[in-house]
């Protein structure tokens, strides 16, 4: 079987997970290719051996070189010289990624990305041949709210998609995909091996840690309001927050107008093995998400063994188990956030709940799993496919 | 009369300022390097452009947090007495009209105009929130441009009150009440609006929101409040005043 998937830049730091689908879909001998764009020195680095399995299999195309649309622009707007040019070169460009696409022949193509699958649902006709898309969170959560019909092409054209979890299914029907859409849910997965957890956590002020980029969606203004309240009361802690990104300034903002400067750390960027680091040193993990897929951080602080704040947005609620691997609290709420915190300042109940989410993870979110349920959904689409053409 | 584009933040442009010294005679440019006189951001400057300009006035229109670095070595001009620091004088901005009362015979539904531009410091998700809350018959429009419409689509959507919000300005504002959910403390422009045309105000507690005489101050980033504040309160007297553009502008050249 040759797989097609379609992506960004291949590899990339911050999509370990592309990683980890590819390398896994090699190991079962599934024919693999990838068709995106060349990861950057830095990445390739961070991923040892990944460059021996990946040669010949790399196709660097941006994704959304529709051989058929430019000309069907040219063909329907005013054109001018120069824009005829330059839409000449375009046209050249595309016809060539379509060929290039053909040539591959794939038996299926899955589209890591919803919004990236939008533009290029056309490769799946040039390769005569069924498409999976993935939906993975921001695509079906905020992507074109304001433009309706946004994923109807994906919804003609594919033939199955992927989510993350339940929450991701009801949502990609609220956005029109058909309920008898062939579809399979499949979470994401983590190394457990890799987050082993400290056994003596040091003592000293309550350790509260979020790892999520500064983006609104991650709700960190909703987490520093928490922890204002959580210091009003009284309670001695530290908050670290790993991560960067375009809200920095607005996080910045709260954290002086909030008076926390002497409680909060901002750690910008830190490479995934820091990252391990800092889960061995926390108490417990916040995350104070509006809009989340499913929370790969949550995850691995669950492997990492430690407690859950977290909210109901979205596919969280699928992530932890309220009550028994940590809190999930209704989003946007500070004061459920610090009363959930409050109660995990119980060195005991942290490390109950601790035990159990790493138990859990070990048990439904192992890489094996993942791997096998991809390939299943492979093999139902493609025959489902050939059944059809018979 | 210099007002470079590239220099200000897009949240920040002071187009009230541009409108304000045009109504005063200025011939004022958004692109250039070489004028008379120079309008820049005292604080966290888009850009630092190469200006040539006999005057340099830095407008202080953002409160000063730790790490800024502040246009030194010129006049001064903040809009607001609580953002001033020492050396600056107040000009307090005008807006060119008020924001028009809803008048709609036989309409009932609650029309709720939230003011700034499309960025954080608007605070805009928060009234998002607080429509919600309050629930059927309510029509929210978020009037600000700007790049960060997904936070407030986002909202509405998730809180399931989507065709209940729209987002974008338009030329003239009608509203049966604004609201002014800041977290920044700003002389918000919106906010004088809808003093200007004595229009119901609900405001984020902010220092300048307190000086410009906003009638109903809330806590910033708390939906609820906002939204039990909403509709308790009558309109005020309209303060004409405030779109007394020339006389601003001629404050500005002072």
């Amino acid at each position: 079987m040759r797989v097609l998937l379609v992506g960004g830049p291949f590899p990339q730091l911050s999509e370990t997970f592309i990683v980890a689908h590819f390398r896994g879909l090699l190991a079962r001998g599934v024919d693999v290719q990838f068709w995106g764009s060349d990861g950057d020195a830095e990445a390739w680095a961070a991923f040892p051996g990944l460059a021996e399995e990946a040669r010949g299999r790399l196709h660097a195309h941006a994704p959304r070189e529709h051989p058929g649309r430019t000309a069907r622009d040219l063909l329907s707007g005013a054109v001018r010289p120069r824009v005829l040019a330059a839409a000449r070169g375009d046209v050249a460009r595309r016809l060539a990624a379509g060929s290039r696409v053909a040539r591959l022949r794939p038996d299926l193509i899955h589209f890591e990305f919803g919004v990236a699958a939008r533009e290029a649902m056309w490769m799946g006709d040039v390769a005569r041949c069924p498409t999976v898309v993935s939906f993975r969170g921001y695509d079906l959560n905020y992507m074109g709210l304001d433009q309706p019909g946004y994923f109807d092409d994906v919804w003609r054209r594919a033939a199955a998609i992927h989510c993350l979890g339940e929450d991701l299914w009801q949502r990609a029907q609220r956005r029109g995909c058909p309920p008898d859409m062939r579809h399979a849910l499949i979470p994401p997965a983590v190394d457990t091996a890799r987050f082993a957890p400290r056994a003596d956590r040091a003592a000293g002020p309550l350790a509260i840690l979020t790892v999520a980029r500064l983006h609104w969606k991650k709700g960190h203004i909703y987490g520093l309001q928490a922890v204002r309240e959580l210091v009003d009361a009284g309670v001695e802690l530290e908050y670290r927050i790993v991560g960067t990104g375009p809200h920095a300034e607005a996080v910045d903002a709260a954290v002086h107008d909030l008076g926390l400067a002497d409680h909060v750390r901002l750690l910008g960027a830190v490479p995934h093995d820091g990252v391990l680091e800092e889960m061995r040193a926390a108490d417990l993990l916040l995350h104070p998400a509006v809009s989340e897929g499913f929370g790969n951080a949550v995850m691995e602080a669950q492997a990492a063994g430690l407690p859950i704040v977290c909210t109901d947005a979205d596919g969280l609620r699928e992530n932890i188990v309220d009550g028994e691997t940590g809190f999930a609290v209704p989003r946007r709420d500070p004061a459920a956030m610090a009363a959930a915190i409050t109660r995990l300042t119980d060195p005991g109940l942290r490390a109950r709940m601790g035990a159990a989410g790493r138990r859990r993870v070990a048990e439904r979110f192992q890489p094996d799993r993942q791997i096998d349920a991809f390939v299943a959904l492979y093999e139902e689409t493609i025959t489902a496919r050939r059944a059809r053409a018979a | 009369m210099l007002v470079p584009r590239r220099a200000w933040p897009d949240d920040r442009f002071p187009h009230w300022a541009v409108a304000a010294l045009r109504a005063a005679g200025a011939r004022v440019s958004e692109t250039g390097r070489r004028a008379d006189v120079a309008l820049l951001p005292a604080l966290r400057p888009a850009a630092t452009p190469h200006v040539r300009a006999g005057r340099v006035i830095g407008l202080i229109d953002v409160p000063a947090r730790p790490g800024d670095e502040r246009l030194e070595g010129v006049e001064l001009v903040a809009t607001s007495q609580a953002l001033a620091w020492e050396g600056a004088r107040v000009v307090r901005p005008a807006v060119k009209h008020g924001v028009r009362p809803h008048v709609s015979p036989g309409e009932d539904v609650l029309r709720i105009v939230s003011v700034g531009p499309l960025h954080w410091s608007a605070g805009h998700e928060h009234a998002v929130v607080a429509a919600a809350r309050l629930g059927a018959g309510v029509e929210l429009r978020i009037a600000g441009d700007g790049p960060a419409r997904e936070p407030i689509l986002f909202a509405a959507f998730d809180l399931g009150i989507e065709s209940s919000v729209i987002v974008g300005s338009g030329d003239e504002l009608a509203a049966d009440v604004v609201v002014v959910p800041a977290v920044e403390d700003r002389a918000w422009p919106g906010l004088l609006q809808a003093l200007a045309g004595g229009v119901p105000v609900v405001a984020s507690d902010l220092p300048t929101t307190r000086e410009l005489g906003a009638p109903v101050l809330v806590p910033p980033r708390d939906p609820a409040a906002l939204a039990a504040a909403i509709g308790q309160h009558g309109p005020e007297p309209p303060r004409p005043e405030l779109t007394d553009l020339e006389a601003c502008g001629r404050a500005l050249l002072a």
